[in-house]
């Protein structure tokens, strides 16, 4: 008992230690630190602007006031842009193609461990960066956005930490296609904005018809955007209430668990296609 | 003899590799037939390979590109799984990747860098410190011989994209070989250095292997690496065995007027 403790202490040593590399790593380039939050205020921003022309002369759009809009999607676009996961793709299947995997392969690693905590330590930078995109817009825009309750902000973090679990392991999947696939990057860019889609960040999934929003919920998808957006906003103001989180969090467990399982067996499978040409 | 010296490092018996290649035919009209039709061939990247190193043995291993030495390499570190044959390393079957195994082995590919480019190079020693589960004391005993002997102390602070090639392989060495390796294999270690810096990195692979008594397998295509550093050589060709000796007797016969190089061609047609 005390060695697996051990083991397991072990073992979150070591890949808290990558998760700490890939945050420096990160936060290396100065220009990139700034140019990224210009980019995280500049998507919420021009989402506002976009709605209010949609909203013009109108007072709601799918049970949905302006003020309701603009909360959802200084959420989501929060949430949306925490996410590294699929900019790591590039990165480990440029490194499979190119033969650097190997480094993974005759180390004392797990790469799927490596591929999660380089997409904490990566994403815990890109937050940092939006909360303040965020924190300034929500200034900005005090008197006009739904105030938030804290309560709902602890739901929203909850659901958007499980979902962006669920993300990275759906993107390390897609980085294993790197062994069977010269190309994975234009695949990449499908799942994308099939996931933008899909989670609501693109459009507000109360916007789709009930049927498609009834599937869509069934899927981890909304947690990465529509679902945390829903909690803050409230049941008061068409939004999600505390009721639903035990369901939602369960329902978010078994997707990750599930997909956790699934990248394990892909990996496996995949990985004994290894076969870059000698040097 | 203890236990430990009694078990050779390495033992392999009939180790096979093949690899499927895809073959397309040329032009325009035979990229359209390959949207349809590939035909894909078998390439034996090994076969029928026998080896057997004892610990504290420096090997070096010598071919022409494609013989095989890449992947003999990557079969004994566990990157890759044999066909067939059967493989012992340390003790261990290598593809199983068990953390006891991986821990008691470096892999260095002089093509291929494990440091994180935009950081420190000291970062990526860190990092090599959490990976092996090194203690701190162990650590920095470690790397204070590393360092002097590898003679980075002067830019481990810098980024390791700001390092010129010598400097930087030799901080791949260090990274790679904090945790004190019993067996390491490089893979072209000193590709594309300069004359000093190959001197400087020979010198350190016969220090390590004094001092530590770490077992070496050594691909190079500069015979002044193999000549150096290793009393044993084993020259693959087509994926088979065809020498496997003292490395002065591999060399020994090439005529005195010529030059290694000369030497090494020769070998590679089986004029010698």
């Amino acid at each position: 008992m005390i060695r697996a403790f051990d083991r397991l202490g072990g073992a979150a040593a070591k890949y808290a230690a990558v998760a700490r590399a890939a945050l420096a790593d990160a936060l290396a380039w100065r220009s990139e630190l700034a140019l990224g939050l210009g980019a995280s205020a500049g998507r919420i921003l021009m989402a506002l602007v976009l709605w209010s022309a949609v909203f013009a002369g109108r007072g709601e759009i799918g049970g949905m006031g302006l003020a309701a809009v603009a909360s959802y999607y200084l959420v989501a676009v929060f949430v949306a842009q925490i996410d590294r996961s699929s900019s790591m793709v590039d990165t480990f299947a440029r490194e499979i193609r190119a033969g650097e995997f190997a480094k993974y392969l005759a180390r004392p690693v797990d790469p799927l461990a490596w591929f999660l905590a380089s997409c904490f330590g990566r994403s815990a930078f890109q937050a940092a960066i939006t909360a303040v995109a965020a924190a300034a817009c929500s200034c900005a825009l005090a008197g006009f956005l739904v105030p938030p309750e804290p309560v709902g902000i602890l739901a929203a973090a909850a659901v958007a930490s499980l979902g962006l679990l669920a993300l990275a392991l759906v993107n390390f999947m897609t980085a294993c296609l790197a062994f069977a696939f010269q190309d994975v990057f234009s695949f990449n860019i499908g799942k994308n904005c099939l996931v933008e889609f899909l989670s609501g960040a693109l459009l507000p999934l109360a916007l789709l018809p009930g049927w498609a929003r009834r599937a869509l919920e069934l899927t981890p998808f909304p947690a990465l955007a529509s679902l945390p957006a829903q909690f803050i906003l409230g049941p008061a103001r068409g939004g999600a209430g505390l009721g639903e989180l035990p369901a939602v969090l369960l329902r978010l467990a078994l997707w990750d668990l599930g997909l956790y399982l699934a990248a394990r067996r892909a990996f496996a499978a995949l990985s004994d296609r290894y076969e870059e040409a000698g040097s | 003899m203890s236990e430990k010296e009694s078990q050779p490092a390495v033992r392999a018996r009939g180790l096979c590799r093949r690899y499927h290649k895809t073959v397309r035919a040329e032009g325009l009209s035979g990229s359209i037939r390959n949207l349809f039709r590939r035909e894909r061939i078998v390439v034996e990247a090994l076969s029928d390979f026998d080896l057997e190193v004892g610990p504290g043995e420096m090997v070096g291993i010598i071919g022409p590109n494609g013989a095989g030495k890449t992947t003999l390499v990557k079969l004994l570190a566990g990157i890759m799984r044999p066909g067939s044959g059967s493989l012992r390393v340390l003790g261990f079957t290598p593809r199983e990747r068990e953390a006891a195994f991986l821990s008691r082995i470096a892999i260095v590919m002089g093509q291929r860098s494990q440091l994180w480019w935009d950081l420190p190079a000291s970062d990526s020693l860190l990092l090599a410190k959490a990976i092996y589960g090194l203690p701190e004391a162990r650590f920095r005993a470690s790397l204070e011989r590393l360092a002097a002997s590898l003679e980075i102390g002067a830019f481990l602070d810098q980024p390791v994209r700001s390092l010129s090639l010598g400097e930087r392989m030799r901080v791949e060495f260090a990274a790679a070989m904090v945790h004190e390796p019993e067996l390491v294999f490089l893979d072209e270690p000193t590709i594309g250095l300069d004359a000093p810096a190959q001197r400087r990195i020979r010198e350190f692979l016969v220090r390590e292997n004094r001092e530590r008594g770490m077992t070496l397998l050594l691909t190079s295509h500069y015979m002044e690496d193999i000549r150096s550093v290793c009393p044993r050589s084993i020259m693959i060709l087509g994926g088979r065995k065809a020498f496997d000796g003292p490395t002065e007797e591999l060399f020994g016969e090439a005529p005195r007027e010529a030059s290694l190089a000369e030497a090494v061609e020769k070998l590679y047609e089986g004029k010698l």
